[in-house]
């Protein structure tokens, strides 16, 4: 980053905010204002910019595990076995 | 043992997939329309056990999805779903329509996973990343197989997941794996949003920290 110690500052203080920001941006609960402050600072961050396309690419892969977990097959018939049997 | 210690290991990830998801692919599942589940559940708490196991079949999957990520163990996951599907049963008089049949039911399964939990340290409340180091090292190097890099990722995800604390893994195996909302996830695990959007992330940045050598430019 460039500029004056003003600019440095607000800097410093736009990165210690946007730490703990970067998850509730993804899930779109910031104000239009905070999601703007965090996306000019992550735009002049290149630390943010990376955490923030990091968790991004990691919640997308997350997002995909889902589909990627089958159950074992059978499990409903056992299940349904197990109740009629505790029906009696 | 940490999942940013296995690292390394994770170019071998069916024997994890073996643990996590190796079974067949179930029967096609049933998905009702809402008013359709709704009659369902009237007439399973009406006593009709054929309703009812319509809604095991629609539902047995998903639940075991959710518990399998909760609880690290592919018997023990079995095990939560039976108990949880008959307590379901034996406790549907008492299921409001205010809820989503789901988030009730979510939420009798992870209370029984909480609860197993509590009587088994050995699989749930014991140290996480020790015991995930140690499970995944055994499963990894039984199943050499080389994969592509989307695989080492997802195998990288279940086990920086699995080293998740217990109060972390929920919320962010709800909300980010099963894609719920918040309010609903927040319900399943009976936590206050603020809390659990505090566990949330905590949890991504735990998870984002320990697949960063997976993602497109290891950061």
């Amino acid at each position: 980053m460039s500029g004056g110690p003003l600019a440095r500052l607000r800097f410093m203080r736009d990165h210690m905010w946007a730490g703990s920001r970067f998850s509730a941006y993804l899930d779109g609960e910031l104000g239009a204002e905070e999601g703007a402050r965090l996306e000019h600072h992550a735009h002049q961050c290149k630390k943010c910019h990376q955490v923030l396309e990091a968790l991004r690419q990691t919640l997308a892969a997350l997002g995909r595990l889902s589909s990627a977990t089958q159950a074992p097959a059978g499990l409903a018939d056992a299940v349904i076995s197990n109740l009629r049997t505790d029906r009696g | 043992m940490s999942a940013t210690f296995l690292a390394p290991a994770l170019h071998l990830p069916t024997g994890l997939r073996a643990r996590l998801g190796g079974g067949a692919i179930v029967a096609a599942v049933p998905e009702f329309a809402p008013e359709e589940e709704q009659r369902l559940v009237m007439r399973a708490q009406a006593g009709d056990e054929r309703a009812f196991e319509e809604l095991v079949r629609a539902h047995v999957e998903r639940l075991h999805a959710v518990v399998l990520r909760l609880v690290g163990d592919r018997h023990e996951a079995e095990e939560v779903v039976q108990e949880s599907f008959l307590r379901a049963w034996r406790g549907i008089g008492s299921f409001r329509g205010g809820a989503r049949f789901s988030t009730w039911l979510y939420r009798i399964g992870v209370n029984e996973a909480t609860r197993r939990g509590a009587r088994n340290a050995t699989t749930f409340h014991a140290d996480p990343r020790r015991r995930t180091g140690a499970r995944e090292a055994a499963d990894l190097s039984r199943a050499p197989e080389p994969s592509a890099e989307g695989h080492e990722l997802q195998a990288a995800l279940e086990v920086a997941i699995l080293a998740l604390a217990p109060e972390q893994r929920g919320p962010l195996v709800l909300r980010d794996v099963e894609g719920l909302g918040t309010t609903e996830a927040a319900a399943i695990l009976g936590l206050e949003e603020a809390a659990f959007k505090s566990r949330l992330h905590r949890a991504r940045r735990a998870v984002r920290k320990a697949v960063a050598p997976y993602l497109a430019d290891g950061r």
